[in-house]
This record gives C-alpha cells, structure tokens and sequence, in this order.
C-alpha cells in the first residue's frame, strides 16, 4: 500500500496469511454444498460411461502441479528467482494440459451423460465450477510470474508467492474430492 | 510495492469525466463483449444464432470486472497484477466518492448513500404494493405486475438488509472502534462496494424484460419457466453474494488482527462482536445461495436437470439449498443491528453493558445454531416426516441466545438514566419490535401452528416485525448515533423526533394488524384477496402511507443537516468507544496518533479511567 | 420500602398486570377464525398454547420497559448506577427461557405432532387426488373413476376422515383450506399427502375460509388459484358422487372446464 501501512498493525504478510486462509475455508464450503447436492440428487449413482482413465491422468498431472507449486514457493523463500520462475511456468504448463484434457473430457461427455440427466447436470457443474478455480489460479501465478519477470517481487514479497500457491494448492486438493465422488464412487 | 508521487496520486480523477462514468462504459463494453463471446461459440458449435438468455449471462459476467476496472481498480490494482505502478485514487471533494477509494470512510458513505436509496425505491414499491392491496380485485397494477413488484420489493429490501448496516458502520465505524486506520484489505473493501452497483442497476432494469415471478426466493421449477428477469435475480444474487463474502475477509482480518494494543476480546465493542459473527455467517452461507441460484440458471439457459422433475430433477432440493443460505442470512440482516442497540443503550443510560459475556454468548450461539435450522422454512413440503421435529427442536433453540440480547438489553437500561435522544428512541423502540418478531417466529417454528401460520400474512409480519422492526431500526438508530462523527454536523432533534414517532407508530399500526390478516385466510404474495380482509387492508394500506411519509422527513433532515447543521464536536454524546475519541469526521488515517486501550469500553462511573489513550506521535 | 426493593416490586406489580390484561384479552377476543376439521384442532390448541406462554415472555420485557423509561428518564445525561451483571439474574434468565424453549417444544410441539402424525396413518374413508396446475385444480375420485377438470366446486362429505393425494402437473402448488387449518405442498413429480376429516356441514358462501387455497407462489393466477369447498351430509355426497359417476354431471353442475384466461376455478368476479 502506498498511503496506508504506517505499520502498527501485523505485517501485510500475516494478515494476507490469515485473510486467504478464511476465502479458502469459505471456498471449501462452496464445494462442500456442490457434493452434497450430488448426494441429494443421486445417492450413490454414477454414469457408467465415465471416463475413469482420464480421471487417473487428471490427478496425475495435478499432484505434479501441486509438487511443482511447493518447490516454486521453496525457490523463493531461498530467494532463487530463477528456480522460482521456472517452477511456475512449469506448474501453469500442467494447468494448461489439465484443462486442455476437461475439454476433451467434456466434448466426449456430452454424448454419454448430456447435461440433461442428472449426472451430467452434477458432473459439469462441479468439473466447471473447479476448472473456473483452476483458471483463477492460473491467473495469479502468471501475475506472479510476470511481477517476477519485472523485478517487481522483492525480497518481502515472498508471502505473495506463498499465498498464490496455497491457493493453488487448495484448488489441486479439491480436485481429490472431486475425482472420488464422480469418478470413484 | 508500487511508489507513485503524492502529485500524481492527487492527480488521479480530479477532473473530466467521474471514474464511476468510466466504469458504466468499459461494463457496457464488457457486455458487449461477453454476448459476442456467446454468439462465436454458438456459431462455432453449429446450433443455431442468437439466445438472449445466455447473452445476458455471459455478457453481465464479463461486464462486472470491466465496471470494476473502469471505475479505477485498474489503475489502483490491475496495474499491479502485470508488475506495473499503481496509483491511488483519492481527489479532492465530492468526486472521492464516484471512484474506487480506498479509504473505509469514504466506502462506509458510500455504501450507506447507495443502500439508503435502494431502500427509498424498494418502499415506493412498497406502496404501490398497498395501494393495490387497499381493496379486493384490481386498483393498479394487475395480478402479473404485482407479483413482479412484489418480488422487486422484496429482493432489493433483502438487499439492503443483509448490507446496509454492516456496509455503512462495519466499515466506517468498527476500524475506528478497533483503533485501526484502516481495513485490512482496503482494495478488497473497495471491491465489495463496486460490485453493488452492477448489481443494483441489473435489477432496477428487471421490469424491463418484465421482471421475475417468484418473489424473493426463487423457488423452481416456476424460476425455471417464468421469465427472463428471473435471470437477473440470479445474477445479482451471486455478484451481491461475491461482495458479501469479501466483505466478511475483511471484517474477519481486520477484527481478529488490527485491534489496538489493548483492545482485548473482553474489552471489544459490542457492535465489533455482532460484525465479526455477521461476516463468519456471510463467509461460510453465502456460497450455498450462488450454488442454488446459479443451478436454476444453468436449468434454464443450457437444459440442465437440477430441479426439472421430468429429466430426473427435484424441486426441493433447491429449499434445502437456498435455506441453508437464507436462515442465517435473516441472522446477517439483524446481528448488526442489534450490535448498534447494544453499543446506544449503555452510552444513552450511562452504564456498563450488562451481563457483556453473556450477551456476547447469545451472538455467538445465534451463529452457531442458525446453520441447523433451515428446514424451518420446509415445514410444509413433508410437515409430519421425522427429522422435521429436529429442526422444530433446533429453531426453538435458538431463542435461547437470542434471548440473551434480551437480558443484557433490560439489564442495561434497568437502574441507568434514560436520556432519550433520538438514538436511544430508536434502540428502545427495537427491544419492543424484536420481541413481537421474535416470539411470532416461535410460532412458526410449531409444526401443528405453522400448518396454518406458513405463507399467510403472519409469516409477512413476523419478517416485518425483525428485518424491519429490528433491523431498519437499527440501521436508522446507527445513522442518527454516528452522523455526527460521519458528517461532523448534528442534525435537527426536533425533526428526528418527529421521523421517530411517525416512524414507530406507522410501522406498529402497518404490521400488527397483518398477523390477524394471516390468521383469517389471507395467504401472502397475492394481489387479490377475500372481501371480508379489505376493511384490515385497507387500514394496513393508510398506515403504510403513514409509515412510509415518515421517511420523506428523514430525508429532508438528512440532506439539510448533512448541509447546514450546526458542528457536533468530537463527541455529542459523551460516549467512551474509540471512534468517539477522535475528530468529527476523523482524519483521513482516524487518529492523531496512536490509540492504547487501557480501560472498559462502557464503564461510566465517574472516576473510572478512559477506554483508550491516544498518544499523539508516538511509533505504533 | 428502600428505591431499590420499590423499583423491583413495582415492576413486578406491572409485570403481574400485564399478564392479567394480556390473558384477558387473548381470552375476549378469537383471533382464529371458525374451526371446520378434526385435525385442526391440534392447530388451534398449539396456537393457543403458545399464545398463552408468550403473555408472560411479552410482558416481561414490556414491564422493564415501560417502567425503565417513566422511572429513569433524565433530561441531561446523568451517570447511571454502574451495575455490570446480576449473575443470579443472568443464571435465572437463562434457565428459565431455556427450560420454556423446551417446554414449548415439548408441547405443543412434539405433542402435536405426534398427535398429527398417529392421525395420519389411521385409515381413510375416502381418497381424494388433486392436481395443481397454472391456475386451477384437478379433482379426481378415484374410487368412483370421477375426474372433474377444473370443477367449480370440490365437494367433500362430513365427519368422513379424506385423504388427499396431492401433485402437481407444473411448479409447486400448495393445499390449504384455511377452515380446515391444514397445509401440504403440491410438488411436481411427486406424490404428497394430507388427511383431513372435516367436521360439519359448511360452504364457502357461508364461510370463505371453506376454499381450497393454493398457498405456494405459482405464478400470475396464484391469487385466484383457489375453489370452494362444500361440506355436505355423506348421503348427499354419495348421491352426488354417483351421479357424477354416471353422467360426469348428473347433478346439474357444471364439472367442465370454467375457460377463464387465469384465476382459476373461481369465478370471483372483478370490478
Ligand atoms: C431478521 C430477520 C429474522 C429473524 C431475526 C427471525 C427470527 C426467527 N424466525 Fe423468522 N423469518 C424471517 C426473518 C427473520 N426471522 C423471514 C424473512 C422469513 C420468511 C422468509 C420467506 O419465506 O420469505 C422468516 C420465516 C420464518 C419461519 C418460516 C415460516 C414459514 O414460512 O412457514 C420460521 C419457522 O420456524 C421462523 C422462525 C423464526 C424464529 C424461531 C426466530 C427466532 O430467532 C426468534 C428468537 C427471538 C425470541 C423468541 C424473542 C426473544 C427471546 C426471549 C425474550 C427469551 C425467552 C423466549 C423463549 C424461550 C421463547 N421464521
Ligand atoms: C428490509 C426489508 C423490508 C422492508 C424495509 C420492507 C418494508 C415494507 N414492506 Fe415489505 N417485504 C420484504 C422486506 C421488507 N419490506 C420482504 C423480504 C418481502 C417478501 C417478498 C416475497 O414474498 O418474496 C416483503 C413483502 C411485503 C409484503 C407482502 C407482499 C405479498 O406477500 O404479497 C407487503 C404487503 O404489504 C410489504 C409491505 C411493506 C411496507 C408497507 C413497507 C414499508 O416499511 C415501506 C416504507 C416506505 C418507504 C421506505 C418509502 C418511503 C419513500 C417515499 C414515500 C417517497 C417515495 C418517492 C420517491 C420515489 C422518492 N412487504
Ligand atoms: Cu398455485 Cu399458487
Ligand atoms: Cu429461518
């Protein structure tokens, strides 16, 4: 803040720490009330043309973004900027590839469980409303990549990295979710 | 961090256009651009040009952020976002109010500004609505226009009453109160606000495409056929829901980790206390009613089967949904409210609060049992099935604590002096109201009673009687309590007084004769009733005139004394908050150094040490 | 008498006057209109219970009020007595209202429902099938394979225990025949149900609150989604029913469709 922050409150960092923390808790809400609607709605069916191969992979390549996001997070805690941006360009590159493939998915998925039926309606539902989240995501790590591109994040600006991560972060691990009450169940 | 000069940031919106017109074009650009999104991808897929509903979708969507940026978040924010300077947008004078400040004074008036106006429309609705209802069959509008406006009432005044209070004096009244210079995240604050007015005009535009049918809650599978304004409902709902949640981030951040050196959990404002409850309600329950709204919208512009029962849907699952939301919302619309009758009664009877513990319990147990009693509102779908004694049993709990705001509240005037200026008016007249709403809503929580009681004129008094009786009230006490430290001017008692009486009497005479009305056959949302209701109706209808002349005072005293009223002084009242310890209105970072507290918040004895020292100049 | 004692014993003298006013007003006046179904009576006894357990609550707070203000009101501020909390005060308060919500929801609450819901399984006399739709009902007997489309009238014999099964052909309507007290919705793809035995001889011209109301928003003709009811004699109703078997009309009424643009089944005329 330019005018504001005379500093007698908690450094920016913590409070930024604490605000993010209280969206993803009432994000993890927003998510809470989409699965049990798919209970409500459904019990415990699920289309059986799924395509469960291509959940696997999914999951597969969030759990490397999610890894790729912690090491772009340690890099810049150790201050390597270098490190820090490549881990990030690699971690959107995943991204990409993830909703690449949910179009793919999805183009296949309308022929077998239109979003008519109820499973359909419950499965592009959660899969998009995640896969906006996704994008969300995908956009504040460009923005941190860019801002590091400029020399725009500095030594204590490393609470924005780690806040652009966790978010992230809390984005793969509901994809977790995700994949077992549509996938698995 | 971004350093811009002071020149520059003075600079910024000093002239030509206001930022806010700025904002009208680039959202009518994004609009613009979100429907032609729409129309590639139709075309692209092959099925066919042109559909209005998802146009209006997509393009409101796109619309948003780019209002938001155009009324300066781009410069003060989006800049940031691609490693950019950013500018702070503060000018001179009346234009700091068309343009994304950040200074939670400013976004306080504005809110408060914003909501009284929708408000005053929401209420000449209102009586559009009861010179229709003044006698049986057709007076003014017809029975498809009055249900249209009646939903407009009802919807906009929910609007008002889950924001106007936190909006107005959560934001620029609790960081002084908590001795901080500002929000947390002033940006975000900034946010909040600006996404209203989007939101606002795409509803006050609804009559245009005819507006919506359901009322303010939107049941399917009628928000599913009706028409097109039931769209905008939905949209407004989740943008309005978007700004709540923000909101609450920050009143969450700012309470929990800006509190002055001293300002312990023990010593917090009561007001403080009801806004930290009201934003964990609107944290958590408001991504529940975006969920529920944005499924009938899915349902309707691409065949989705959420609640289409001939594709497999159900209907009710959209009540569950939509409750889980709205119960604790009516929570969100009074809390605030009861905060500032708690924060006027002990400084106009010149006591200590009492019984602050348990007081503080009562909010904090409302908050806690309102996530488990939504089906309350579902008595009706399946009354007799099991799990509703359940939610009779929880519901009828929650009087519980809610009661508890009731014992601090008698306990406090008990043995004080009462000295009645209009705030203190007000803040009693709450007590009596609240009661009358409150122990009407024990009955409805009765599975036998509400077999009759649900849907009839009953229910409408019962919300009247807590949205209106409690929480307008407390929104019209906090604004004669605080506007002399928002204005710096003291408004004209007599006047005030006047709006009181008019006020009180015309809101009793209005809705008490309604629970009669809905015990004899009148059921809600018609316009078109039995002729033995109409002479009843007819009183209603003049008392509501009454009521709502009440307000054309207010205005007129609002307006002059904001104008011309004689200076207030730092503290007309002689209360001990913090905000109380500053100037009228406070400078621009609220102190002239830096508050400690060191003392109770309420004690008034004579010799007792101050709530808070400020010391001037000293490191914070 | 000390201030203090005074100001107690006053407050409970008013206190004491308040609930006697209060009981004897609720006592003078029927605020609920004339009771035409068995069931119903469970309503009235819930509602009338917790009217009479809500004048002591009401009158309470009413007389700290009231006597607050006329004993302490000053013209310029003056300090207060600097009491912070009674805690035996505090205790009783929260007892005491914790033990009235749980005796409210004892009773009437779970006596009530208990009694409804035993009231609901008993056998039913006669079976009754409605169906809301944008803005009339459909009445079927199916017993007697009579289907009346919009009828301008739904008959309905007393003291016989009726079971309505209830749906809807389009949104969510609502049953509610405010003589009767009872409410259930209407639910599109769903089948809900209601007993009501209706206790006497009564016709909507008598007592408007013998109407079948549709009592859940469903569009413009909400308003006028209602029909008469009409209680008669079961010889009568069989007669009619039988009648109405034979010749979907035998008795001279009118069992068409009524054509009206909205409104429903009932011709309220307007002005
Ligand atoms: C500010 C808003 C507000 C508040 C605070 C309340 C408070 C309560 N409401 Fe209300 N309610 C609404 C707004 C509100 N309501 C709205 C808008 C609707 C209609 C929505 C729609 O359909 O459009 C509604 C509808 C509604 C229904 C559904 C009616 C129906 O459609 O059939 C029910 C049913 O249980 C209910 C119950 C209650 C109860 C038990 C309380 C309790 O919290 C009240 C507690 C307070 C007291 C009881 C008084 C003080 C207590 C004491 C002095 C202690 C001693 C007393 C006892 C132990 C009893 N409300
Ligand atoms: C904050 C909440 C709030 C407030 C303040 C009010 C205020 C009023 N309300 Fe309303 N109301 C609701 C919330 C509120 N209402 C809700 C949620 C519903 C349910 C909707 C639904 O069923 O979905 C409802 C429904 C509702 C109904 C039932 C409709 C129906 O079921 O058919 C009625 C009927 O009388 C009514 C009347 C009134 C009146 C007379 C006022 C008065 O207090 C209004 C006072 C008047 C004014 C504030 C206007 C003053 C201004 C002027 C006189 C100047 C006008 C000129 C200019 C344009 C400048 N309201
Ligand atoms: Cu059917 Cu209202
Ligand atoms: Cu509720």
């Amino acid at each position: 803040m330019t005018v504001h922050g005379a500093a007698h409150h908690p450094p920016y960092a913590e409070l930024h720490r604490f605000g993010l923390r209280l969206f993803i808790a009432s994000e993890a809400f927003l998510f809470g009330v989409l699965f049990a609607a798919r209970f409500y709605l459904l019990g415990f069916e699920r289309a059986e043309a799924v395509n469960v191969t291509l959940g696997v992979v999914l999951t597969i390549i969030l759990l490397t973004a999610t890894w790729s996001s912690h090491r772009a997070a340690a890099a810049a805690r150790a201050g390597d900027r270098g490190a820090m941006q490549g881990q990030l360009l690699l971690t959107m590159a995943l991204g990409v590839l993830f909703l690449a493939l949910v179009v793919v998915e999805w183009s296949a998925g309308f022929r077998e469980f239109p979003i008519s039926t109820p499973y359909g309606s419950i499965f592009y539902l959660i899969t998009g409303t995640h896969s906006l989240h996704l994008l969300i995501g995908l956009f504040v790590l460009a923005s941190l990549f860019l801002q590091a591109r400029r020399g725009r994040l500095g030594e204590g600006d490393v609470w924005k990295v780690e806040g652009g991560v966790a978010y992230w972060q809390f984005v793969d691990v509901v994809w977790l979710f995700v994949f077992t009450i549509l996938y698995v169940l | 961090m971004a350093t811009a000069t002071p020149q520059v940031e003075r600079r910024l919106g000093a002239s030509g256009l206001p930022f806010a017109a700025r904002g009208l074009l680039w959202g009518l650009g994004g609009f613009v651009l979100g429907a032609a999104v729409v129309a590639i991808i139709r075309a692209l897929a092959g099925v066919g040009a042109w559909r209005a509903d998802q146009a209006i979708v997509v393009g409101f969507l796109f619309s948003v952020p780019a209002f938001v940026l155009g009324v300066g978040a781009w410069e003060t924010w989006g800049r940031g976002w691609f490693g950019l300077e950013t500018y702070e947008y503060d000018p001179p004078g009346w234009r700091r109010y068309f343009g994304f400040n950040l200074d939670h004074k400013v976004i306080g008036v504005q809110y408060l500004v914003t909501f009284l106006t929708v408000f005053i429309l929401a209420g000449a609705v209102a009586m559009l609505m009861r010179t229709e209802l003044m006698d049986p069959g057709r007076t003014v509008l017809g029975p498809a226009s009055f249900t249209r406006f009646m939903s407009l009432h009802g919807f906009l005044m929910v609007l008002v009453a889950v924001t106007a209070v936190p909006g107005a004096f959560g934001n620029y009244v609790m960081p002084i109160m908590v001795g901080a210079e500002d929000m947390a995240f002033p940006r975000l604050n900034a946010l909040s606000f600006w996404l209203w007015p989007p939101a606002i005009l795409l509803l006050l535009a609804s009559p245009l495409v005819g507006g919506w049918d359901t009322g303010w809650t939107g049941y399917p599978p009628l928000a599913s056929v009706n028409n097109l304004g039931q769209i905008f409902y939905a949209l407004a709902f989740v943008v309005g829901g978007l700004s709540s949640i923000v909101a609450s981030v920050n009143f969450l951040t700012t309470i929990v980790k800006m509190r002055a050196r001293g300002l312990t959990w023990g010593r917090l404002p009561i007001f403080v206390w009801a806004i930290l409850l009201t934003g964990v309600l609107s944290l958590f329950f408001t991504q529940s009613v975006a969920v529920a709204v944005t499924m009938v919208t899915l349902d309707r512009i691409v065949g989705a089967a959420f609640f289409e029962p001939l594709l497999g849907g159900a209907p009710v699952l959209y009540q569950h949904i939509f409750w889980f939301y709205s119960h604790p919302a009516v929570y969100v619309m009074v809390l605030p409210s009861l905060g500032v009758m708690l924060e006027i009664l002990p400084v106009f009877s010149r006591k200590p609060l009492f019984a602050y513990r348990w007081a503080v319990g009562g909010i904090i147990g409302i908050s806690v049992l309102s996530g488990v009693v939504w089906a309350h509102h579902m008595f009706t779908v399946s009354a007799l099935s099991n799990a509703n004694a359940g939610f009779m049993l929880s519901t009828e709990a929650i009087s519980v604590p809610t009661g508890l705001v009731f014992l601090s509240a008698v306990g406090t005037i008990w043995r004080g002096r009462l000295w009645m200026k209009v705030p203190m008016l007000f803040a009693l007249a709450m007590v009596f109201n609240f009661l009358i709403g409150g122990i009407t809503g024990v009955f409805l929580s009765d599975i036998p009673a509400d077999y009759q009681l649900q849907d009839t004129y009953w229910v409408v008094a019962h919300f009247h009687y807590t949205i209106v009786g409690a929480g307008i009230f407390g929104l019209f006490a906090g604004i004669y309590y605080w506007f002399p430290k928002i204005t710096g001017r003291m408004f004209d008692e007599r006047l005030a007084r006047v709006h009181f009486w008019m006020m009180f009497v015309g809101f009793n005479l209005t809705f008490l004769p309604m629970f009669w009305l809905g015990l004899n056959g009148m059921n809600r949302r018609i316009a078109d009733y039995q002729p033995e209701l109409a002479p009843v109706n007819l009183f209603v209808s003049l008392a509501g005139f009454f009521l709502g002349a009440s307000f054309l005072v207010f205005l007129w005293n609002f307006v002059v004394s904001w104008k011309k009223g004689p200076p207030a002084g730092p503290n007309p009242w002689g209360a001990r908050t913090l905000e109380w310890q500053t100037s009228s209105p406070p400078p621009k970072l609220n102190f002239e150094g830096i508050p400690e507290v060191v003392g109770d918040p309420y004690d008034f004895a004579p010799d007792a040490p101050r709530h808070a020292e400020i010391e001037v100049g000293g490191e914070r | 008498m000390s201030g203090r004692r005074r100001d107690l014993v006053v407050t409970g003298a008013l206190w004491v006057v308040l609930v006697i006013v209060g009981v004897l007003v609720v006592r003078s006046v029927d605020l609920l209109p004339a009771l035409r179904s068995e069931e119903g009576a469970e309503v009235d006894l819930a509602f009338n219970t917790l009217l009479l357990y809500s004048i002591p609550v009401f009158a309470f707070v009413l007389a700290v009020l009231l006597y607050s203000v006329v004993r302490w009101r000053v013209d310029e501020p003056e300090t207060g007595d600097q009491i912070r909390d009674v805690p035996a005060f505090s205790w009783g308060w929260f007892l005491v209202s914790t033990a009235l919500a749980g005796l409210i929801f004892v009773t009437p609450g779970l006596t009530g429902f208990f009694a409804l819901q035993s009231a609901a399984t008993e056998e039913p006399d006669l079976e009754v099938r409605l169906t809301g739709v944008q803005w009339h009902w459909d009445v079927e007997y199916p017993e007697a394979g009579v289907a009346l489309e919009a009828p301008q009238e739904i008959l309905l014999p007393a003291d016989r225990r009726v079971r309505f099964e209830l749906t809807s052909a389009d949104v969510i309507h609502a049953f509610w025949v405010p003589a009767f007290r009872l409410k259930q919705d209407a639910i599109p793809g769903e089948t809900t149900e209601l007993i009501v035995t209706p206790t006497e001889v009564s016709s909507y011209d008598a007592d408007p609150n013998v109407r079948l109301q549709c009592a859940e928003l469903c569009g413009t003709g909400h308003a006028r989604m209602y029909v008469p009811v009409r209680v008669v004699e079961p010889a009568e109703f069989e007669a009619w029913l039988t009648g109405a078997a034979m010749g979907m009309g035998g008795d001279g009424m009118d069992m068409g469709s009524d054509g009206m643009d909205m409104g429903g089944n009932a011709g309220h005329d307007e002005g």
